[in-house]
């Protein structure tokens, strides 16, 4: 049955974490895109609670029937990491990004890490400790939407790899205890030839050279990396030499990156989503408060927050629907790309418009000039609004044999 | 007779200010931003030039250029950068209405203050616009005068200025032209702002007034003739504006099409894909397109022609402006949005200047009401 | 002698929690709340823990207006209790439901992992 009502549990989830962003991630969002910063004592006192970036937050339905029922478990991790996270952007993006755990870096451990991999890397993210961070280093100066034009480069030697390259763009990639680094083991092997590694914080020869100043997401770490003969013993190589092999005829460490994408995007998406509720909300209470409510203000007005709101409902429901299908077990690269496309877009725009109603008293004290800095990043991270459009055309394409 | 082809003065003087764009303003363009001010030198340079005086009245020195050499000129010094050109200190927005009024007794300070080749910098508030509250309210205080009381929405150059031209609509609906002068004795507050989005040399500030007492000899112009020369003003501002925006645009353009062409990936310059090279016609339509809305209107204008889509035609152009500039940012994917890179600035200081300049729908609607010769009804 | 806390019944948790707070009150000085915790499941039953000018009261059933209400099952219970089971983990798996100030469910975690429950591991 086609459905748009949340259920208990879900709607306990986006309370619970509207309520975190409300209560603190708002307070100190103006002041950590000021500073570039998320301050170290907020990330510490968030950490004790325990809350984390990780995209595995989220288990089955554990619901227990009443009696005599039949205990029902529906999946549902997807639905409810886009959920969560559209409150996350709807408080503060480049603070949700910056909030401790393995991050983008704990997909492609754990869909391609060995046991021993996963308990190493995974277990360091406590509420007992200091904060920490992983990341994922995938795009390099001469690389971004060209995956496979990759150039770090990892030499076979005694007991592991050195890898020499330069990342860029990596969030939290300075912080990070790991990272997972994308490499090819032969540039002539194209795509075949990328492992992905996991490099620990200071491994020698690795190093966190600079930090990017950005548009927006101001408050978000974004580090250049470089490699400079960094030795990387053999147990770091994700998945063991063994994972490559079985896998020397099927997809290999490309695969790795493309394939958490079908699973990120919606999430980026959703924080795109957030990021335009925020904006209309913010705007829609301004002008029912104090603009006028007649003439061509009205008028205009009317008209922009009408198409807003259904800007953010159609991108909702598109993500949506790429986080069911993944629930269910359904491939959903198409509905994906889909979702980041138009979410991407319309967060954008949502903000313009916002903005447009404000007027110039949008300049400065007022939160939507942020959201609009923060916002254009989400149509170009995580696969340009170019690349999903390319995906979308390639599944659209491809029952006709037509590769585009 | 139908014509593209700009006179051999004005084609002079867009090279000239080409270069400068290129040679003198884009390569401090961060700095300022970052400073907040455009430097001094850079300012002199362009006085000398005489870039700062294209709208200035030939009787106070000026050139007082038609708006159809103006827009060319202007189009290309805000090549260079749309945030420099929003700072250059001057008569700013005022000068189009100091061309109306040229021998007003209030003004002859000003223009005495001018001949030495530097203008004061003057901020124009035009509180008298539009069904929205401008936070500033005057109230005639007896027969003898007014009393400001307030504070407005940022206003550009409010930070530098020295001299304010206001505009505004006292409680009895009538409309009002005031000139005020710190040396005079006028006094306001120009407010400091936690501004981030753009624009970030241009002096943005909101100015206060505490009950400030103006005498009526500080009237430019009341009822009927402030309501004429607000209106003939205005649309020389928003012309002005517009073509400023189009420098943005054509700079965009330009620089987008030098990174897609060199800019490699998947093994070939990513020009090659049609997604890229699509986008980037798609923008350099817009531009071309915009550019010739506004020199028509910069013709109307210099031609006298009664009704000039000039509100429109800035609405328009912010509406591209917008497009363009974002763009710009896409096209250069991650480097677009960091600050190594020119297009990010240009893509916030473009939303600035449409924040600072008029919304898009209300710029339309007051065109529209014009065609349909009706104004959308306010109901009381 | 304390054993391991899933050896207690509900019951007796809640005498143990009662006596932890008392003995050291100082993390719930300052706090006027009426918690309520309605426990599913085979050791069904509704507890209200009350704070009020730094002193701790378990209630059974319902006596007052809760500010909070907290909704598991026993064994969860017990082992949010002693730090086995993360709060927000709890939460966000469906274990764990709030209803009412969700700000109060937040704090009330944080003071309780404030008391050392080694002893019942």
């Amino acid at each position: 049955m086609i459905s748009f009502q949340l259920s208990d549990h879900q709607q306990q989830v986006k309370e619970i974490v509207h309520w975190f962003a409300e209560n603190e991630m708002r307070p100190i969002s103006m002041e950590a895109d000021r500073l570039g910063k998320v301050p170290d004592e907020w990330l510490e006192r968030i950490n004790q609670l325990g809350i984390q970036l990780s995209t595995s937050s989220f288990g089955g339905d554990k619901q227990k029937s009443g009696s005599g029922e039949k205990k029902k478990t529906e999946r549902q991790g997807n639905r409810l990491a886009v959920i969560a996270s559209e409150e996350l952007g709807w408080g503060d993006p480049a603070i949700a990004l910056t909030l401790p755990g393995p991050g983008l870096g704990g997909p492609p451990v754990q869909s391609s890490g060995t046991p021993e991999q996963k308990e190493r890397f995974l277990s360091i993210f406590s509420r007992d400790e200091p904060p920490r961070w992983g990341a994922y280093a995938l795009t390099e100066p001469d690389a971004g939407s060209d995956v496979s034009g990759i150039r770090t480069t990892a030499k076979k030697v005694e007991g592991g790899y050195v890898l020499n390259g330069q990342k860029i763009f990596i969030t939290n990639g300075g912080r990070a205890s790991w990272v997972v680094v994308f490499a090819t083991i032969d540039r002539s092997l194209g795509r075949a030839g990328h492992r992905a590694f996991v490099v620990e914080k200071g491994t020698p020869g690795f190093s966190c050279t600079r930090l990017a100043h950005k548009m927006g997401i101001r408050a978000s770490e974004t580090a250049e990396l470089l490699f400079e003969d960094c030795f990387v013993p053999d147990e770091n190589l994700l998945g063991g030499e063994e994972y490559y092999q079985a896998k020397a005829s099927g997809p290999s460490g490309f695969r790795v990156a493309m394939k958490t994408f079908d699973n990120t995007r919606p999430i980026v998406a959703s924080m795109a989503i957030g990021i335009a509720r925020a904006a209309y909300e913010y705007t829609l209470d301004l002008v029912r408060r104090e603009y006028p409510k007649q003439g061509s203000f009205y008028h205009r007005a009317s008209e922009l927050l009408a198409d807003a709101e259904l800007d953010i409902e159609a991108a909702r429901l598109l993500t949506w629907e790429a986080a069911w299908k993944a629930d269910i077990g359904q491939p959903n690269a198409k509905e994906a790309a889909m979702c980041k496309a138009y979410a991407g877009k319309i967060a954008l725009d949502v903000c313009a418009k916002c903005l447009e109603l404000l007027g110039p008293i949008g300049l400065e004290q007022h939160i939507v000039e942020k959201l609009y800095r923060d916002a254009k990043i989400f149509d170009i991270f995580e696969g340009t609004n170019q690349i999903q459009h390319l995906v979308t055309a390639r599944q659209l394409y491809e029952p006709h044999g037509v590769r585009v | 007779m139908v014509s593209f082809q700009p006179t051999e003065d004005e084609q002079a003087f867009v090279d000239l200010a080409r270069d400068f764009a290129k040679e003198r303003i884009r390569p401090l363009a961060r700095e300022c931003e970052q400073e907040g001010r455009v430097h001094p030198e850079l300012v002199k340079k362009i006085e000398e030039v005489g870039f700062a005086s294209l709208e200035l009245p030939e009787s106070w020195g000026g050139l007082e250029m038609p708006l159809i050499s103006q827009v060319q000129i202007l189009e290309a010094l805000s090549s260079g950068d749309l945030g420099v050109v929003q700072g250059l200190p001057g008569a700013g927005d005022a000068a189009s209405l100091f061309r109306f009024i040229p021998d007003h007794p209030l003004l002859a300070s000003y223009k005495e203050a001018g001949q030495k080749g530097t203008w004061p910098t003057v901020a124009f508030l035009h509180a008298a616009e539009g069904e929205i509250p401008q936070g500033v309210t005057i109230t005639s205080a007896d027969e003898t005068g007014y009393v400001l009381n307030g504070t407005s929405q940022p206003v550009r150059l409010a930070a530098f200025a020295d001299y304010l031209l206001v505009s505004a609509v006292d409680s009895q609906g009538e409309t009002l032209l005031l000139w005020l002068d710190r040396q005079k004795g006028n006094r306001w507050q120009a407010e400091a702002g936690d501004y981030r989005l753009g624009l970030l040399a241009s002096g943005c500030a909101r100015i206060r007034f505490d009950e400030e007492k103006i005498s009526s000899d500080q009237v430019l112009a009341k009822g009927d003739e402030a309501k004429d020369l607000l209106a003939k003003a205005l649309r020389r501002i928003q012309v002005l504006e517009a073509s400023k925006e189009i420098g943005l645009m054509d700079a965009a353009v330009s620089y987008v099409t030098e990174y897609t062409a060199q800019r490699k990936a998947f093994g070939q310059e990513i020009a090659k894909f049609q997604g890229v090279s699509f986008t980037l016609a798609g923008m350099a339509i817009e531009t071309q397109a915009m550019r010739h809305l506004v020199l028509r209107a910069a013709a109307d204008i210099d031609g006298d022609k009664g009704e000039v889509a000039a509100s429109s035609t800035l609405g328009r152009v912010h509406r591209a402006l917008r497009f363009v500039s974002d763009s710009g940012v896409q096209l250069l994917g991650g480097h677009g949005y960091v600050q190594e890179f020119p297009v990010e600035k240009w893509m916030r200081d473009a939303e600035a200047q449409t924040l600072l300049y008029g919304r898009e729908g209300e710029l339309l609607i007051q065109r529209g009401e014009q065609l349909l010769d009706r104004k959308v009804p306010i109901e009381v | 002698m304390a054993k391991n806390i899933q050896e207690y019944t509900v019951d007796e948790a809640w005498e143990e929690i009662e006596k932890n707070l008392q003995a050291d009150p100082k993390p719930i000085e300052g706090l006027n709340v009426v918690y309520q915790y309605d426990i599913t499941g085979e050791e069904e039953g509704t507890y209200q823990l009350h704070l009020s000018d730094g002193k701790a009261k378990v209630e059974k059933g319902t006596p007052a207006e809760p500010d909070c209400t907290l909704q598991m099952g026993a064994s969860d219970f017990k082992d949010l209790l002693v730090g086995n089971l993360n709060g927000t983990a709890a939460f966000m798996s469906g274990k764990l439901k709030v209803k009412g100030d969700i700000g109060l469910a937040i704090k009330l975690e944080s003071l309780l992992r404030k008391y050392d429950t080694s002893q019942y591991k």
